[in-house]
């Protein structure tokens, strides 16, 4: 794993990747600290500048997708996928060494934008606590996104295709109370978007595998779930589907931190997102092999 | 060595392997050999793991691929048919990676690193980045790589592929000097790159092992002992007045004239047995000098057409 690490970390110095990444995340922080906290004088770095709902959207949607999107497709152009698959590493090692080589650079930058704060520390009066908790919380929320574009990644061979998804799932977590809001509630939509869950998972199922029973089980153990909510949980089911959305979304977690608290339930939460998503891109590098 | 037993492989509703058996010798040179689309690269990927076989097994000095995945990669140096090259990477740094990769310490790494550029003459090139180096050296840069480690396995797919007449000479040479030491398996469908390597062959068509023999025991297995190329010094007219009127001769046909006053013929035997000595005999009683009388020996060439039915692509 350490081999694969640091020849990622390497990779991404020797070629502009990095360099540019690095340039325009320090350029853009900096637009945003100087706009917001020189400007008008606000003093939470944190709460300010790190959680701006635009700035959120320039890491989660604009650099985070870049800094993921070559993580596999480049190996798979190169044909150098053979060399990590035949030689004696498992597929945890591969993904976790280059999983961790692209959060290095995510820190390396967030390390260097470290010096704003440290400047507000300097001049003013810097909240310790907020800044810390809400440290905490980018860190986590942002390995949680670097997982999940490592596993887009994974999936498709076009970086091109990963860059959109990787962006499109950055968006749809940030927006995700704006779509909540226009959704329809009660029992039928609940249904609906259960149905829609269960049938997209059989078809991915069905894809993979190619045989039908499978997606049948997958569909009659939903539907069961599904029934047995409605009458286990008939109150929690009549607003069903913003309660789901709501529990999916990443954003909602981080958002505590940046008020000061560090929730356990919530720390819990973010690094077992990373570790699912982790472990379903070792799944699907080691199911290549039965192509 | 190697134990393939009952490969079989499906790619959707295709069947690209259907039950392939072998097996290797320690120090055995193996040449695998099949029209494109035969199944060797394939075959290749699954005994190297890239590739999971549908049914059947791997095993390598007795131990399976699939129960002990991380010590049976370790016994194999793989070479794929398009060399996994790291291009922005230097050809010093994209080895010692590989030997990171495989399990060395970073100072174990660096010299056999070493070594293993000075048996591959890559050391000139050591500082150079792999985008820049010719086709010829990418390959012996993906030969080190297989060699890091020093697998007691190698496999190579289609190592010439590419080369030039000397980089394949040099390639040729470099394999050579590994024998002995590993247990070599080269694919091919140039039939005199694997006569003059291998000493075993494994004929491959359309997904199954269709000869598995000694290189010269499988040239000897599928020669014609009926059919002989005699030269002869003498005049024309009597020689084929000879072979016209003897019994022994079925059929003959005239091919040349090697020399002046050397003619060569093509001879067909009426009968089963060797009629080497018989053919001498009949020209030296006629006062006839004979210079040399063979079995017509059958080239790889002809027993691979005989096997697959197909043409050799050269």
């Amino acid at each position: 794993m350490i081999a694969i690490l640091k020849r990622e970390l390497k990779a991404y110095f020797t070629s502009m990747q990095a360099y540019i990444y690095l340039a325009l995340f320090v350029c853009v922080t900096g637009v945003f600290f100087s706009l917001i906290c020189i400007n008008y004088g606000y003093n939470d770095f944190a709460a300010n500048v790190l959680s701006n709902f635009y700035y959120m959207i320039f890491i989660y949607a604009i650099a985070i997708p870049i800094l993921t999107m070559r993580m596999f497709a480049e190996e798979k152009k190169q044909k150098t996928e053979t060399l990590l698959l035949t030689a004696p590493v498992s597929p945890w090692e591969i993904v976790l060494g280059k999983f961790l080589a692209c959060f290095a650079i995510f820190l390396i930058g967030l390390l260097i934008v470290s010096v704003f704060p440290v400047i507000i520390a300097v001049n003013g009066n810097l909240p310790i606590a907020n800044t810390i908790s809400g440290y905490v919380g980018i860190i986590l929320f942002s390995g949680c996104m670097i997982a999940v574009g490592t596993l887009i990644s994974g999936l498709t061979e076009e970086p091109v295709i990963a860059v959109i998804v990787s962006a499109v799932f950055g968006l749809f977590t940030l927006f995700i109370n704006v779509i909540v809001a226009i959704l329809p509630n009660g029992v039928i939509a609940t249904f609906v978007f259960f149905g829609i869950v269960i049938l997209g998972i059989a078809v991915l199922f069905y894809l993979d595998t190619k045989k039908l029973w499978i997606s049948a089980v997958v569909v009659i153990a939903g539907a069961v779930v599904t029934v047995g909510l409605y009458f286990w949980k008939t109150n929690w089911f009549q607003y069903g589907l913003t309660n789901s959305l709501n529990w999916l979304s990443i954003e909602k977690r981080f958002e505590e931190f940046i008020n000061g608290a560090i929730n356990l339930s919530s720390v819990v939460y973010l690094l077992s997102v990373t570790a699912i998503c982790l472990f379903v891109t070792t799944r699907v590098i080691a199911s290549r092999r039965w192509r | 060595m190697l134990l393939v037993e009952n490969l079989v492989k499906h790619y959707g509703n295709q069947e690209a392997l259907k039950g392939i058996n072998f097996q290797l010798e320690e120090g055995q040179i193996v040449g695998l050999l099949g029209p494109n689309g035969a199944g060797k690269s394939t075959t290749m990927n699954i005994i190297t793991g890239y590739l999971g076989a549908t049914s059947g097994n791997v095993k390598i000095q007795g131990m399976d691929l699939l129960e002990q995945p991380k010590q049976v990669k370790k016994l194999i140096g793989y070479l794929p048919e398009q060399p996994p090259l790291y291009e922005k990477m230097t050809v010093r740094e994209y080895l010692e990676f590989v030997g990171e990769l495989k399990g060395l310490k970073p100072r174990e790494a660096k010299q056999e690193v070493a070594e293993i550029m000075n048996k591959t003459n890559l050391h000139e090139r050591e500082n150079m980045l792999i985008c820049h180096l010719s086709k010829g050296y990418k390959q012996r840069v993906g030969l080190a790589q297989a060699l890091i480690g020093n697998p007691p396995l190698l496999i190579l797919d289609e190592p010439m592929v590419g080369l030039d007449p000397n980089q394949i000479i040099e390639m040729r040479e470099l394999i050579r000097s590994l024998a002995g030491t590993h247990t070599i398996m080269i694919s091919s469908h140039i039939l005199s790159e694997i006569e003059t390597i291998c000493d075993h062959i494994i004929i491959m068509d359309n997904g199954q092992v269709v000869a598995v023999n000694e290189t010269k025991q499988l040239e000897r297995e599928h020669a014609n002992p009926k059919q002989l190329r005699v030269i002869v010094k003498g005049n024309k007219q009597k020689i084929h007045k000879i072979l016209r009127e003897s019994s022994l001769i079925k059929r003959y046909s005239y091919i040349g004239e090697t020399e002046e006053g050397v003619y060569e013929f093509q001879v067909i035997s009426a009968q089963d047995a060797d009629i080497r000595d018989d053919v001498f005999l009949l020209f030296s009683q006629n006062q006839m000098i004979v210079y040399s009388v063979n079995v017509e020996q059958m080239s790889l060439e002809d027993v691979f057409i005989k096997v697959t039915g197909k043409e050799g692509e050269e």
